[in-house]
């Protein structure tokens, strides 16, 4: 009688670690979405929550136009579900489209439905990638993966609904605060120049007049890259233009933007986050926090 | 005797009720009848905008018309691209107009970025291409303007109330 007692209540005990196991079990792993830039990755978090697992091949700090896939970049895609790419090439060379291409995975591409603004360097017309850098943009973006989410999982498309729309009204207010902001910048003091090419969305929002040493990106393709010519039409503009400060960029080598704030006989008025957003736990890790952060920046050297 | 005399009364009641009810529908008034009196002149419509009428980029749904007319139920104006403030923009051909009150419903996007500000759209009807009638709907501030606008189509003139007006011209 005492050994059944024994046995119930063991078995008693057993049970709930048992259930436990076999509720793991059946967990099923979250999707994997695989990002190119740092920004795209912060949008595809912000709808996703916790549902998938979003991996972001660039880490913050480093320049899409310059970067080399590398075999652990392939791995990563060959386990996404679903990958996301700015677009407009400022993948350097397309990479995001061909690691997606050769692992046969969906390629959600973010500009799509934007309306590109297009810059002329040195007489070839290229299409601006930096969409991102006008919250109205950023929109655009985060419809995009609210759609590629919802066909992948239709099941919970209410909750990525929900999500993007609360994302939408920050945007929103990111959009009217940095209006608010930039109006106290007289208007014949708005020009950012910058070290590439990279601020024309954000210039064409908050009616800035943009120059940069060197073109549309940072890399080797046509109308990019650092030539005498832009450097000196750069030195030009601002002494032209009597601006007070220009900008480095994290994602970007510093150095020629103090040689030409040195050259035109204006200060650096700062660090702006550009191609990249910043590490966790900097004010720029996710694109709201860079946003801002950049317009304080910009703000406070140019008012 | 008084089983009977509650008989009779409920018999003068209902009888009276049913009288009533009788005489009522006998003697109603007859119910005023609306004609519509449809035009034969040719009909438009102009609108003209203080803003720039464009999706608002932050709202989730995005999809319809950026700036539309509705007429009797049926879109007689639809724009899906944006539409530039200051240059107003000609409907013609405006079927069903009646001489009295015809009622419009015009709905037009802001874009959603200018907060503070009211925006308004000038609606003037066009009779055989020349105003007859306008009127301007504003919006809340920050809101897309959104309302019902009421245009009063007076009797047209007949070719000869037409001559005298002439020769009342020249006489003066």
């Amino acid at each position: 009688m005492f050994q059944r007692i024994m046995l119930a209540c063991l078995a008693l005990c057993l049970a709930p670690c048992l259930t436990g196991t076999s509720l793991r079990a059946e967990e099923v792993p979250p999707l994997q979405i695989v990002t190119s830039t740092t920004q795209t990755a912060d949008f595809a978090r912000q709808i996703v929550g916790d549902r998938w697992h979003v991996s972001c091949v660039l880490a913050p700090g480093q320049d899409p136009h310059l970067y080399q896939i590398t075999p652990d970049n392939a791995q990563l895609v060959a386990a996404a579900d679903l990958c996301i790419e700015n677009g407009l090439l400022l993948e350097g060379h397309d990479w995001m489209r061909t690691l997606a291409e050769d692992n046969r995975k969906t390629l959600v591409t973010c500009t799509e439905g934007i309306e590109p603004l297009e810059l002329d360097e040195d007489g070839t017309k290229v299409k601006d990638p930096h969409a991102w850098f006008s919250p109205r943009n950023a929109a655009i973006y985060v419809k995009n993966i609210e759609r590629a989410v919802s066909r992948q999982d239709p099941e919970h498309q209410h909750a990525y609904e929900a999500r993007a729309k609360l994302y939408l009204a920050q945007l929103r207010t990111l959009h009217a605060w940095i209006v608010t902001q930039c109006n106290a910048i007289p208007a014949e003091q708005r020009m950012l120049v910058t070290s590439h090419d990279a601020f024309n969305y954000f210039c064409d929002a908050y009616k800035f007049r943009s120059a940069a040493p060197a073109g549309w990106s940072t890399g080797d393709e046509i109308g990019a890259g650092l030539t005498s010519e832009r450097r000196q039409k750069t030195v030009d503009s601002i002494r032209g233009m009597g601006v007070p400060a220009i900008f480095v960029e994290t994602s970007v080598n510093p150095d020629i933007i103090a040689e030409i704030a040195k050259e035109a006989g204006v200060v650096v008025g700062g660090e702006l986050y550009s191609d990249s957003m910043g590490p966790a736990g900097s004010a720029g890790e996710s694109y709201i926090g860079m946003m801002r952060e950049n317009v304080l920046t910009i703000v406070g050297a140019l008012k | 005797m008084r089983p009977l005399a509650a008989i009779v009364t409920s018999a003068v009641i209902l009888g009276g009720l049913q009288l009533y009810m009788v005489l009522r529908e006998r003697y109603r008034p007859p119910a005023p009848t609306f004609v519509e009196r449809f035009t034969e002149d040719a009909y438009g419509m102009e609108l003209t905008l203080t803003f720039r009428a464009a999706r608002d980029a932050f709202e989730f749904d995005d999809e319809g018309p950026v700036l539309s007319v509705l007429f009797r139920g049926d879109i007689v104006f639809a724009a899906d691209d944006a539409v530039d403030a200051n240059v107003p923009v000609v409907v013609d051909n405006i079927p069903g107009i009646v001489v009295g009150a015809n009622e419009f419903v015009v709905h037009a996007l802001t874009g959603g970025t200018d907060w503070d500000t009211s925006h308004a759209v000038r609606i003037r009807l066009l009779r055989n291409g020349l105003p007859i009638a306008e009127q301007t709907l504003w919006s809340d501030p920050g809101e897309p303007v959104r309302g019902t606008v009421f245009l009063d189509v007076p009797e047209a003139l007949r070719e000869d109330e037409h001559e005298d007006d002439h020769e009342h011209e020249n006489v003066s």
